[in-house]
């Protein structure tokens, strides 16, 4: 794909995008697609994102930062196709909204993973200090709260959870414990002691202000994510 | 592609997969949809994104969606009608036979049986009379007329099959010595629980249908021209036993909708208000039940010729072979060889079986006037 900075390429791609644009308000059965695709080539392309969202928050490493980007583009496109009229035409262009709204999630997501860092530093120290004692009171402490908040269908839904820990995955998580984010770290902690309460994941990653649903889908996006570095370190 | 942009793109579909807008989410999770397409149209992963965020088609414009859609995707576009009436038919089975599980753990027994949500309706191995029956009902007419104008191209072949995946919710599978045993073993492959209440037996044809979508089976060990009949009779069960009826309830009575889907009984009121405005809310009859001779009651009788009238109406228009058997009216050879040569001449030209093409050939020499003479008996 031609760089987003090759002279006339942001009017073409402008132009593409108005034209996709329009086809999904006319429901056009393959617009969707080509939006998305579309988008995330173009956003693929561009390195420098990638550098934006490991600078925008506490990442570990590039691969680190190029997941998280993956998964707020990911989002996003999903998120606009659900409801492409949040766009506004007569405030501006397409590519602008589109650029204007992934830098605006990536910072939100950088401050957010800053902030569940600082909070984890604590928490290590006295995860540290307490020892294996600790971890397995938050675990008895979440399993709790889940009991006392979560509807019978949220708890039907969780238990179908297919994102549960095998033996070899817990084994290679802890080998490899050291090249995790204290978020990776946290998060694994929490799929290592089964929790499946949400509540407990969206606090780990920082986005227990967003809607529930929201919720589950950044907490479905970042077990996935890390089921898949699991596989890939094996 | 690129690997990021394959699996950002992954993740997109991911997050649709509960907005049925949408293929991703449109798709059964159970039995697994994406599975079914995949292995249908043999797709990569790349190309199973490119289709997953796609809109799901819209029922009144199926099969120009699918066209579009299989364009972009770069695969074909009966394959992709197919291979996604299948996934949703096996879904719809799947929750149906599941709500059944369930009411009967719960010991719901009168939706445990839940006989006015599903229909099944079978096409037996053992010979049939096709009943020699002129002048079609102008219903069927209409309604053949109607099945084949979303596909012209079929309509010119008469491609039953590839005009079944272009205009109706009902998936067509071929199976080899169909059987009600061997549809078991099928559907359980998928986690569907299907025990109908009769014994084993070979059929030609077996019908499923429950909240709006079906499923054929065809014995595909039959020769071409009985299997396209047979499907033709399955189609016939499913517009007239099955979908017109449901429509009609969903027209008239939408508050019914779960009833019909076996979800929940009727009422006494609702069921005083159907009476009253005679929409047939136990329709969706059992239609397997044969009795130790293997012969069907009355009722069921009736039913399977009319889904086989309608099959010839489908396969064989009433007007095309009134015209065609013209020549053979009042063949001085007498009246077997008229109905000799025009029974050949309807067999080559609509590629029917023996049987069926006999039975229209007589309606049609009958309507021509040609009757068994004096020297004929």
């Amino acid at each position: 794909m031609a760089k987003a900075n090759e002279p006339g390429r942001l009017e073409q791609l402008e132009d593409q995008l108005q034209e996709l644009y329009v086809r999904m308000l006319r429901e056009d059965p393959t617009a969707s697609a080509e939006f998305a695709e579309l988008v995330v080539n173009e956003y693929g392309a561009r390195g420098g994102l990638i550098e934006a969202t490991k600078t925008s928050g506490d990442y570990g490493n590039y691969d680190e930062a190029r997941d998280e980007l993956s998964s707020l583009v990911g989002l996003f496109v999903a998120k606009f196709l659900r409801d492409p009229t949040v766009y506004d035409p007569s405030r501006g262009g397409l590519g602008a909204y589109i650029d204007m709204s992934l830098k605006g999630d990536i910072k939100n997501a950088g401050v957010a993973r800053t902030r569940v860092s600082h909070n984890e530093r604590v928490s290590l120290v006295g995860m540290a200090e307490d020892g294996t004692e600790k971890i397995r009171d938050d675990v008895e402490q979440a399993a709790h709260r889940r009991n006392q908040t979560m509807t019978v269908e949220e708890e039907v839904l969780d238990g179908l959870d297919p994102m549960d820990l095998t033996e070899q995955e817990r084994q290679v998580a802890m080998r490899f414990s050291d090249e995790l984010s204290p978020t990776d770290r946290a998060v694994l902690e929490l799929m290592g002691g089964d929790v499946r309460e949400t509540e407990a994941y969206a606090d780990a990653l920082g986005v227990a202000h967003l809607p529930v649903e929201k919720q589950r889908r950044a907490v479905y996006a970042a077990k996935d994510r890390l089921k898949k570095r699991i596989a890939r370190l094996r | 592609m690129s690997d990021w942009s394959e699996e950002t793109l992954g993740r997109t579909a991911e997050s649709l997969r509960g907005d049925a807008t949408f293929l991703s989410g449109w798709l059964p999770s159970d039995p697994d949809g994406r599975e079914i397409i995949r292995e249908g149209m043999d797709l990569p992963s790349d190309r199973l994104n490119r289709l997953l965020l796609c809109r799901a088609p819209a029922p009144s414009r199926f099969w120009s969606d699918v066209r579009a859609i299989a364009d972009w995707i770069g695969g074909d576009a009966f394959s992709l009608a197919r291979s996604l009436r299948e996934a949703s038919a096996l879904g719809a089975i799947w929750q149906t036979s599941h709500a059944r599980v369930r009411a009967a753990r719960d010991e719901e027994p009168a939706l445990a049986d839940a006989s006015f949500g599903l229909l099944v309706a079978a096409r037996d191995a053992t010979a049939e009379t096709i009943a020699v029956e002129p002048s079609p009902r102008v219903r069927w007419q209409e309604m053949a007329e109607r099945f084949w104008s979303d596909t012209e191209d079929a309509r010119a072949s008469r491609d039953i099959q590839r005009a079944v995946a272009a205009s109706l919710p009902l998936a067509v599978t071929m199976l080899p010595e169909l059987g009600l045993h061997s549809v078991s073993s099928w559907l359980a492959g998928y986690g569907i629980d299907f025990e109908p209440d009769a014994p084993d037996r070979p059929l030609r044809g077996l019908l499923i249908a429950t909240r709006g979508l079906g499923m054929v089976f065809i014995d595909g060990s039959l020769p071409e021209p009985d299997r396209r009949f047979t499907l033709a009779h399955e189609v016939g069960h499913f517009l007239l036993d099955y979908l017109e009826p449901r429509r009609r309830i969903l027209r008239e009575m939408p508050e019914l909708s779960p009833v019909i889907d076996g979800e929940r009984e009727p009422s006494r009121a609702e069921r005083a208000r159907a009476l009253l405005q005679r929409v047939p809310i136990g329709m969706h009859t059992h239609l397997l039940e044969r009795d130790s001779h293997g012969g069907a009651s009355d009722q069921v009788e009736g039913i399977e010729d009319e889904a086989s009238q309608f099959a010839m109406e489908l396969l064989a228009p009433w007007e095309e072979v009134t015209e065609l058997v013209q020549g053979w009216a009042g063949d001085p050879r007498g009246f077997e060889a008229g109905v000799v040569a025009a029974t050949r001449a309807v067999q080559d030209r609509f590629d029917l079986p023996l049987d069926v093409a006999t039975a229209r050939a007589k309606a049609g020499l009958t309507e021509a006037g040609h009757h068994r003479g004096l020297f004929d008996r």
